[in-house]
């Protein structure tokens, strides 16, 4: 696998220039004015929200956003974060995104977002946005996860309990490591899952320390850069400590989900570690604090082929 | 061989899905409760059975450190053995063990496998001692094709890593002599 850093090359979409007081994304596909915000495009509205501090974002152009974007949204304008940033964001128009965003509990993590008058609860979430601070709370809250997805579709045992593995292996990695340094005061990382008509999605963020901080604490590691933590922690299964039963955990979720012909990406501090079926490396990123993680698995993979049980979702991966 | 103690422990009342590094905290205190009960020789079989899901971090804490503890000494003349109703659930564990450089026994409906690193040479002689549950590095290595030199290492090996048990029968010239013994049955 190539670990070459360059930019990553996504030909469909196109940022569009800022006006004075608005960022403005343009999708330039087949004459469309909507922009989508995905785990491969949020890096490019990452890159000009400090440029943007004390200024207007403007979301309303955004017709999809999968749960990766999401948490993004929600770590970069919530609470914690948009006092310092004091942007003032205009959310999507597109009243189905609203919906969805607000039925995936945006709200309770950004104030500012408000889904004006419609229903907060929507068929179409999945699993809304779920806070893991503890530990202890951590096999509970994937047990949640599970129950949600089973729930909505007759699952095969063995990719359900592969699933079930790798979240609890993401959800623990954030009491374990995301504070590790005991700097932050409110430290927690965010989950989502949403299920789309070719794949199931689970997101796993936090603003926390980062791999680079994480893994600099063992002393052996020397100068990393956040491109080569990410290499060590993923392709050398290294860990901040130094028993070697510790780490391996996200080589092998990274393995698994190639595999499975999914999607895996891992963004940390300046890089993003991204694997799809066409593609693997590590790419420069705009900066952004903590760990983001995005687990795109093809629906196939659980035996789930036919419609889900109870309403279908509204937005589809493009 | 003297007769073993024998003990089971159940991974299954810690959750059906496990878990994390703080519930292999607690679950490993209480294995190692269970594993210094026993007497000398004695056998811990480590049941999964009713377990659907053992993640590497709670299979870590849980399993592989006390195997490591048990492969360093710590206790004596006693042994870990695996239960498991599939490969698959054992997964992680496997890889937990390779990463400690160590090996468990991993019982399977009427078979045997090996989780974590060994060598191919040494799980055929491993093989061959659960076969004749109790044998000599004499009668191994005639058994083998192989030089008595290159059958105690082998042997050496497995009783290093708590695959086989190991008793003194006297000297042998210079060395003490040893019988080796299957721990796949209790």
């Amino acid at each position: 696998m190539r670990s070459a850093l360059r930019p990553p090359r996504f030909p469909f979409f196109l940022l569009g220039a800022g006006c004075d007081v608005t960022l403005s994304l343009i999708l330039a596909v087949r004459g469309r004015s909507a922009v989508q915000l995905t785990t491969e495009t949020i890096d490019q509205l990452l890159a000009v929200i400090p440029a943007h501090a004390g200024r207007t974002v403007d979301l309303r152009n955004v017709d999809f956003v999968d749960p990766y974007a999401l948490l993004v949204l929600a770590l970069a304008f919530g609470s914690d974060t948009s006092e310092q940033l004091a942007v003032d964001v205009r959310w999507p128009t597109n009243r189905a995104v609203r919906r969805w965003m607000a039925a995936m509990g945006l709200g309770r993590e950004v104030p500012g977002f408000s889904p004006s008058g419609l229903a907060s609860a929507g068929g179409t979430a999945l699993q809304p946005i779920t806070r893991i601070a503890r530990e202890a709370d951590v096999s509970r809250l994937v047990a949640a996860f599970d129950d949600r997805l089973s729930a909505r579709y007759p699952l095969t045992g063995s990719s359900r309990h592969a699933l079930v593995k790798v979240m609890l292996e993401l959800f623990q990695n954030i009491p374990q490591h995301g504070n590790a340094t005991g700097e932050l005061v409110d430290p927690h990382g965010l989950a989502a899952m949403q299920d789309y008509a070719d794949s199931i999605f689970l997101a796993v963020a936090d603003a926390g320390i980062g791999l680079c901080k994480s893994l600099s604490l063992r002393g052996e590691a020397g100068t990393l850069t956040d491109a080569r933590a990410l290499d060590r922690i993923v392709f050398e299964g290294m860990s901040r400590f130094t028993d070697p039963g510790r780490g391996g955990e996200l080589r092998r979720i990274a393995q698994l989900v190639r595999r499975w012909d999914g999607v895996f990406a891992l963004r940390s501090g300046q890089a993003v570690l991204y694997i799809d079926t066409e593609r693997g490396g590590v790419y420069d990123a705009p900066p952004f604090p903590g760990v983001q993680i995005a687990v795109r698995i093809p629906r196939r993979v659980f035996g789930i082929d036919e419609p889900p049980v109870d309403s279908p979702p509204v937005h589809r991966v493009q | 061989m003297n007769h073993m103690d024998e003990g089971v422990f159940r991974i299954a009342p810690f959750g059906p899905r496990i878990g994390t590094r703080l519930e292999g905290e607690t679950a490993r205190a209480a294995l190692l409760l269970a594993l210094t009960a026993l007497g000398e020789p004695g056998r811990l079989l480590v049941a999964l059975d009713g377990v659907e899901v053992l993640s590497g971090s709670f299979a870590d804490e849980a399993i592989a450190l006390p195997c490591g503890r048990l492969a360093a000494g710590e206790y004596g003349n006693r042994f870990l053995v695996v239960r498991a109703p599939d490969l698959e659930l054992v997964d992680d564990l496997s890889h937990k063990l390779e990463q400690h450089h160590l090996a468990m026994l991993c019982l399977i409906d009427n078979g045997w496998e090996v989780l974590g690193l060994l060598p191919p040479p040494i799980r055929e002689t491993l093989a061959l001692v659960i076969e004749r549950h109790d044998v000599t590095a004499k009668e191994l290595a005639q058994a083998l094709g192989i030089k008595h030199n290159a059958c105690l290492h082998r042997v050496g090996r497995l009783s290093a890593l708590r695959l086989v048990g190991r008793q003194s029968v006297g000297v042998a010239g210079p060395h003490p002599a040893y019988r080796f013994f299957s721990i796949h049955e209790g």
